[in-house]
């Protein structure tokens, strides 16, 4: 460790950083600038970074990185800024590394179907740009148009399509990273397998804990044949629960089976006009792709569990603008929970399938308990659930209970025998939630792997691991659950 | 809500959930890559400066400045930010509260001391032709910014390189020349009823020939548009109250205006002069062209013209009205006109307003990306509904490449003989 003071060693990182970015953008002295990388998508956390780094190169990186494990400097990755965990937020007097104007695609393979881009690069891009060889970028998060490639690795960020298809994790064969001791290494290769340990998996969701991704090697895929959609309305959540367990039930793997509630519909409606129902108490959204024999059939079987389930309506999309503007509508959901009120928390909790509908009465007796509304999207294939809760930030009383409700939603879920991300990842926010979940030797065995990685503890500290300061002295102590123990339930 | 010195309002920030959903669709944001120079950015600092975290300083202006008013982040918007009125907000309480440099200060005054009088204007508009012959905009290049002299360079290389045709005569009653379906006003304008009488003429032509009496009273002022934008909202008041003082009592089923820029505040004077009943009034009646027409329907006999014409989607028509198919419509009324589309085509072309005059640069990157994507597609004639947008087009464009309102096609295609 350097000996000198803080502020001197981060007066003399403003003074070299500069020459180290040549191409590039140093932020040092415009405080309003600083100012807007205080938060990420996640506006309830917030810390103004010393500096920020608009990097073109991995070798600005690099240098940037080196400076900062010299002279013992805290900094954090960013992407786009979409993280709903506050994962990007920066460490008190650290830097961040955007990556954003690293956004270019070095080469797309038709052949072995690989993109290998840069960290900036939008994910829609990358389908965007592979579709006139007929192939597209898999992984589909709700803010694909906006988030970062190097976001989703960071995050293993997924999206509805990811029942069928998996998280980013399936699909990045290698990553270019720039470690916290300021070294560039390739983990994994171009072939699905590779021999050894997977380093390249452990750096995948690692929420910008183990270093900075610089290029990433994506897998394509080529665009289903043929692809359906439905929208099913239904008159009670439970009811539509019941229909995404038959689906599955039948050994169906759709592409995508989105689930929402009444007032999630109404605000998505708002937003974007999809042509959903406002009368229905909850909607599914399912898509079938693969050849279009295969998907004729599926589609018949969907329809009939939903029909048998009690579905109200069923819309087909008639073509790709109608398939379009129903996603559109469902992509739109979180932000479209600004019309319904001033502010509201996004939670992201998993749990058993089978759990689903009785979760959500579960959610309602607790919203009903602190008079506050909860807007409801999921990925319903994955037991992966969004609730959003609603408040007035002008109220402090208000404030404080949503936050107390959406932490309550959460331990529901471990409660349940599910998890307390399934995509949003644990950052800032759920930080102190890992230790409901987790016991200290699971925590210690993760620490040990990021120390082999960081050993000054530079690379996005204080996120992912419950800190004392962060959580008060006595983090809960996971418990397991009856169900877990009686072997019914599995934790994942 | 009234523009003022106090600020954006808590309550239409508040609005803005930090998404970042209209990142990709922001201009300055795909140029610089900058949180700050984004409109979720920009909304914080506002943000932030609400709640004494960051000051009203040089670089707070430098990223409100930057922002091209362009309106697309509103469109890409899922959460409904009123972004357009967070802006002027912004705008108006550096005009009011920030001291800018003394150059920076010469240069609007310059601008607004000009642009908004068509008296004023006439004789920079005859400098502009003369010095396009005698080539004195090569002043403009390697001066990307700076003093009154590279600004006095930047807009004579704006202006076009033939004084256009004569205006139409004010103070007259144009009438239908078809079937009578009402009467309607036509607003004229600062620039472009110095600039742009050829459109103005087309619009009679086309709107006589559709069944209306075209009333086009003399002595309207400028809108006040350029001004309110730029944040000039004391300038942006008074232009906008005369303007209501003179034309408030006509009797017109609707007033018509050619310019998009002009539309956007022309339909929300509510917000320049709030609480004002006759300004109320005649926002309500105010209609782009494009949307008339189109609301209206076509009934004239339209001749073949075969070309092909480049469409560009003003911002303040596409974004700050939603304005977007009417103007396709019109022009595939034409027969034998075929419409296509630049790649990006939802991108600022950098004009903006004053845009092009004090942010020179980022509007010179703007204008030559907006019109390569234009060349790439081999046009007869580039068509956009805003004057601002014409001449920014066309100074970044081969001189071979025609330019003009859609509704001079639609007249051009009246007068052409039926093949
Ligand atoms: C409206 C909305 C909808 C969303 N929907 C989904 C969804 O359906 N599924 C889903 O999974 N997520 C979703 N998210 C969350 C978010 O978009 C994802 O987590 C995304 O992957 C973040 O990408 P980003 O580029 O914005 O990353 P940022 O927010 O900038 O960063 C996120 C994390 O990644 C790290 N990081 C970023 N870039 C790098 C890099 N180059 N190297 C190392 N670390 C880096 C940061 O340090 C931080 O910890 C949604 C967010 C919003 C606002
Ligand atoms: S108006 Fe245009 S330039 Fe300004 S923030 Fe919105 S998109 Fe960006
Ligand atoms: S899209 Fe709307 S809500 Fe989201 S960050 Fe931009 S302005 Fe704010």
């Amino acid at each position: 460790m350097p000996i000198a003071s803080l502020s001197d060693r981060i007066a003399e990182f403003k003074r070299r950083v500069v020459e180290l970015v040549p191409h590039g953008e140093c932020i040092v002295g415009d405080a309003p600038a600083l100012s807007s990388y205080g938060a990420d998508g996640l506006i309830r956390f917030r810390q103004t970074p010393e500096v920020v780094v608009l990097a073109k190169s991995t070798e600005e990186v690099r240098a940037v990185v080196s400076l900062c494990a010299e002279l013992g400097i805290p900094f954090v990755g960013r992407g786009s800024g979409t993280g709903l965990s506050g994962g990007a937020v920066p460490p008190a007097h650290g830097v961040v590394i955007a990556a954003s104007a690293m956004k270019g695609i070095v080469e797309i393979d038709p052949v072995d179907r690989i993109a290998v881009v840069e960290p900036g690069v939008a994910n829609l891009v990358v389908s965007e740009r592979s579709a006139p060889l007929g192939l597209y970028y898999a992984p589909d998060p709700s803010s694909q148009s906006v988030c970062s490639i190097g976001g989703n690795v960071a995050e293993n960020s997924g999206g509805a399509h990811c029942l069928k298809y998996g998280f980013t994790t399936n699909h990045v064969l290698a990553v270019e990273v720039v470690l916290p001791d300021g070294s560039v290494e390739v983990l994994g290769g171009e072939s699905p397998f590779e021999p050894g340990l997977d380093l390249r998996s452990s750096f995948v969701g690692s929420e910008g804990t183990l270093g900075i991704v610089t290029k990433v090697w994506l897998r394509l895929l080529s665009r289903p044949e043929a692809v359906r959609t439905l929208v099913a309305d239904f008159d009670s959540v439970e009811s539509a629960g019941a229909a995404v367990s038959a689906i599955i039930a039948a050994g169906i793997v759709p592409a995508a089976i989105e689930m929402m509630d009444a007032l999630a519909i109404e605000a998505c409606e708002k937003a974007v006009a999809a042509g959903y129902s406002l009368d229905a108490a909850a909607a599914l959204i399912v898509e079938v792709d693969g050849s279009q024999e295969e998907v004729d059939a599926l589609y018949e079987e969907v329809k009939t569990a939903c029909i048998t389930c009690g579905t109200t309506k069923i819309r087909e999309a008639a073509d790709q603008a109608e398939r379009s503007r129903i996603w559109l509508g469902r992509k739109a959901a979180f932000a479209a929970a600004g019309r319904l009120a001033p502010a509201y928390i996004v939670q992201d909790g998993v749990v058993p399938r089978t759990a689903l509908s009785s979760i959500l009465g579960r959610i309602q007796e607790l919203a009903n308990q602190v008079g506050l509304r909860v807007a409801n999207v999921f990925h319903a294939g994955d037991g992966n659930l969004h609730p959003l809760v609603l408040y007035n930030p002008d109220s402090t009383q208000e404030s404080e209970a949503a936050e107390k409700l959406a932490t309550e939603i959460v331990e529901l879920c471990v409660e349940i025998g599910g998890s307390i991300t399934g995509e949003h990842g644990v950052g800032l926010e759920k930080a102190c939630s890992m230790a409901a979940m987790f016991d200290d030797g699971d925590l210690e065995a993760m620490q040990r792997l990021r120390v082999a990685f960081d050993s000054q503890g530079i690379a996005n500290p204080g996120k992912v691991f419950p800190t004392p300061r962060l959580c008060g002295d006595a983090p809960g102590r996971y418990r397991a659950h009856a169900l877990e123990l009686s072997g019914e339930a599995v934790r994942f | 809500m009234s523009v003022g010195a106090t600020g954006p309002e808590r309550k239409l920030i508040d609005t803005c959930v930090h998404c970042g959903f209209c990142l990709p669709a922001c201009p300055t944001y795909q140029l610089s890559s900058n949180e700050a120079e984004s409109p979720r950015g920009r909304i914080d600092l506002m943000r932030r400066y609400l709640d004494g975290a960051i000051g009203l300083d040089a670089d707070f202006v430098a990223h409100i400045d930057s922002c091209l008013g362009c309106m697309a982040c509103v469109k890409a918007c899922p959460s409904g930010v009123d972004y357009e009125t967070l802006i002027v907000e912004a705008k108006s309480m550096i005009h009011a509260s920030f001291q800018r440099p003394s150059r920076q200060r010469l240069v609007r005054k310059v601008i607004f001391a000009i642009m908004p009088y068509p008296a004023r204007m006439r004789p920079l508009a005859r400098l502009g032709s003369l010095s396009k012959r005698l080539g004195v905009e090569r002043i403009a290049k390697g001066r990307a910014s700076g003093g009154v002299a590279a600004t006095l360079a930047s807009a004579l290389a704006l202006l076009p390189r033939v004084a256009n045709s004569a205006v139409p005569a004010r103070n007259r009653l144009y009438s239908a020349s078809a079937p009578r379906r009402g009467v309607v006003g036509l607003l004229t304008g600062c620039v472009s009823s110095v600039l742009f009488g050829s459109t103005e003429q087309a619009a009679i032509d086309v709107l006589c020939a559709e069944g209306f009496d075209v009333l086009v009273p003399g002595g309207q002022g400028c809108c006040g548009a350029l001004a309110e934008h730029a944040g000039e909202a004391p300038l942006a008041r008074r232009l906008a109250g005369a303007l209501v003082a003179r034309l408030g009592r006509e009797q017109v089923d609707a007033w018509i205006t050619t310019s998009a820029g002009c539309g956007s505040t022309l339909k929300s004077y509510d917000r320049l002069l709030p609480g004002n009943p006759a300004s109320r009034e005649f926002s309500e009646r105010v209609r782009d062209i494009h949307e008339f027409l189109y609301q209206q329907g076509l009934r004239a006999d339209y001749k073949p013209l075969g070309m092909r014409v480049a469409y560009h989607p003003a911002c303040h028509l596409a974004n700050a009205q939603g304005i977007v198919d009417e103007p396709l419509a019109l022009l595939r009324a034409i027969p034998g006109c075929e419409v296509v589309l630049p790649g990006q085509s939802g991108t600022c072309c950098g004009s903006a307003g004053i845009y092009n005059l004090v942010e020179p640069a980022t509007a010179q990157v703007l204008g030559k990306a907006k019109a390569s994507s234009i060349a790439e597609l081999h046009a007869d004639v580039v068509a956009t509904g805003n004057p601002g947008c014409l001449l920014q087009i066309a100074r970044y464009s081969d001189p071979g490449l025609a330019s003009a309102h859609p509704v001079e096609l639609l007249a051009r295609s009246l007068r052409a003989s039926t093949a």
